[in-house]
């Protein structure tokens, strides 16, 4: 992985890795800006990197410089809460903190990336970590879950999404990197791209998440490969001028992190005739997606709920156990954090992951049917209503809580909504202000009711289906 | 076009109709809240891209309601 970023590097030194909207970064420049910062980094010690992606360039030449030191990198978003970072770089065991931003994390030095390129040496011996990087998804028990990455599982991605039509048959294309690096749908574009001799193509970081912003860098950048999630392809449609006609060069979408509906492909096709359109699927646990398959007019035409992939191009072994998808292969992670089982299982020599999600293989189709627990899929985070209800519980005045995912007709989940059981003195307002210290802005319910007492069913558990009719 | 039952539906909470709430800085207008309420006036027939709008109209709901009462005039006056 990292020698062909280094043989890109050799081979075009001059072409854009990375086109931000500040700053291009050539392939030569991120090798070398990366080794003098790996430098510093093998000097510093051996422990977990948290990486802040404020999106700006320069937090690629930490990442490829935290690949050549052999440091795990935990990318994180700048407005993750205080005391949600916290518990990140505790579970991970970060030592230090490459950013811009003063962070008051005990026992984590901040270090301003930008400011490691200037010295060190060039070049430097490469250091060994298994692990690539962490990933925090939600947990259930109430606190985040750390997937650790490593080289083999990324290689074994990277190898399976390199395969990929048309993306195996692109040579120095534009590929868009929307997703921040803390969600693990940008996996695909980073890796895909740097490791491909691509360029990595980066909207404004201010207004990343702007449908305006997005058709402006489209444009202007000639992006030939979008990775997005669904909710935000269809956000795109928005523009009146997302279409062929005004992006000529756009000519994939890769779509992953949540279900893709019949009717949001057919808009896709209708605006891009000509596109490849992939739809991705794939747990953070199994290195961002197993399986991709080409929606065309003829499948929309005969498949009311969308396969996931093909059996006969799978990133690691991929079967049905009881109804629910099972992961296990070289893909899959080695466990989480902290000894948290989850749906990771060892047995007979094999690692597997129990991914949760209902699934069938059809005529050599894989398809995901919904789950069979209560996570959700929620703007393409993955959320356990679980650790809501366990940081709403930890505020002082809340004496019980709910969380359900409201859903369309269709299945989508349209929002979420807590109901909290309240003491006299506490409000919504203090609540809804509590949480955010707790949680990123994704988690946060968007309605929040106070309830005198929860209904509870004849065994006494909260009775769910009471509330989904409030 | 009833903008408050439109908002009601997105959000299921009474709360978002209060005049003084942002819907944005509140939350109220996700992802979600906000591809629907676009799709909802492209059904009707309004022309009203967000890409066109100055986000601060969208930020409370009498805000939103005059964007509409404007582009459902100017449809009107498209017509004649």
């Amino acid at each position: 992985m990292l020698s062909r970023i280094e043989a890109f590097a050799r081979r075009q030194p001059d072409a854009a890795a990375i086109s931000g909207k500040e700053e291009i970064i050539s392939y030569g420049a991120l090798w070398e800006r990366a080794q003098r910062r790996a430098d510093y980094l093998l000097r510093q010690g051996t422990a977990p990197v948290l990486l802040l992606d404020n999106g700006a360039a320069d937090v690629f030449v930490s990442l490829v410089a935290c690949l050549i030191a052999g440091r795990t990198y935990v990318p994180v978003r700048p407005d993750t809460p205080q005391q949600r970072l916290q518990t990140i770089a505790a579970l991970s065991g970060a030592t230090l903190a490459l950013t811009d931003l003063p962070l008051p994390l005990p026992g984590v030095d901040c270090c301003p990336a930008a400011e490691l390129s200037k010295y060190g040496a060039f070049p430097v011996r490469h250091g060994e970590s298994s692990t690539v990087y962490i990933i925090f998804t939600s947990g259930s028990t109430g606190e985040p879950k750390g997937v650790p990455i490593s080289c083999g599982n990324l290689e074994s991605f990277l190898r399976w999404m390199c395969r990929l039509a048309p993306l195996r048959d692109l040579r120095q294309c534009r590929v868009l990197h929307q997703a921040n690096l803390s969600f693990d749908l940008s996996v695909a574009d980073v890796y895909y791209a740097l490791c491909g001799g691509h360029t990595l193509v980066l909207p404004d970081p201010a207004h990343a998440t702007d449908c305006e912003e997005i058709f402006s860098t489209l444009r202007a950048q000639a992006v030939q490969v979008a990775v997005l999630t669904p909710t935000f392809a269809q956000l795109c449609l928005l523009h009146p001028a997302f279409n062929a006609e005004h992006l000529p060069a756009l000519r994939c979408i890769y779509l992953c992190g949540e279900r893709l509906e019949s009717s949001l492909a057919q808009r896709l096709l209708k605006a891009f005739p000509r596109l490849d359109l992939l739809n991705a699927y794939g747990p953070t646990e199994a290195t961002s997606a197993v399986s991709a398959i080409r929606i065309t007019p003829e499948l929309l035409a005969t498949e009311p709920v969308l396969p996931v992939g093909t059996t006969d191009n799978l990133a690691t072994p991929v079967r049905i156990e009881d109804g629910e998808i099972v992961l296990a292969g070289d893909s899959v992670f080695s466990g989480y954090l902290g000894g948290v089982t989850g749906g990771y299982r060892e047995a007979h020599g094999e690692r597997s992951y129990h991914t949760g999600d209902l699934g069938t293989i059809r005529d050599g189709k894989l398809y995901c049917l919904g789950r069979r627990d209560d996570q959700i899929k929620f703007n393409g985070y993955r959320i356990e209503p679980g650790e809501i209800e366990a940081q709403l519980n930890a505020i002082d005045g809340v004496q019980g809580s709910a969380v359900l995912a409201r859903k369309t007709p269709q299945g989508t989940v349209k929002m979420l909504q807590a109901f909290v059981v309240l003491q006299d003195d506490m409000t919504i307002q203090q609540v809804r202000a509590a949480l955010k210290t707790r949680l990123p802005a994704y988690m946060i319910p968007k309605s929040i009711r106070a309830l005198p007492e929860l209904p509870v069913n004849e065994n006494g558990k909260i009775d769910r289906k009471v509330l989904t009719t409030l | 076009m009833d903008v408050k039952n439109l908002l009601l539906e997105l959000c299921e909470d009474p709360a978002v109709l209060a005049p003084d709430v942002d819907l944005i800085d509140g939350g109220w207008l996700d992802s979600y809240a906000f591809i629907s309420l676009f799709s909802a006036f492209a059904d009707e027939g309004l022309e009203l891209y967000p890409t066109r709008i100055d986000r601060d109209k969208l930020r409370t709901v009498t805000g939103i309601e005059q964007l509409v009462a404007a582009a459902q005039a100017n449809a009107g006056r498209m017509r004649v």
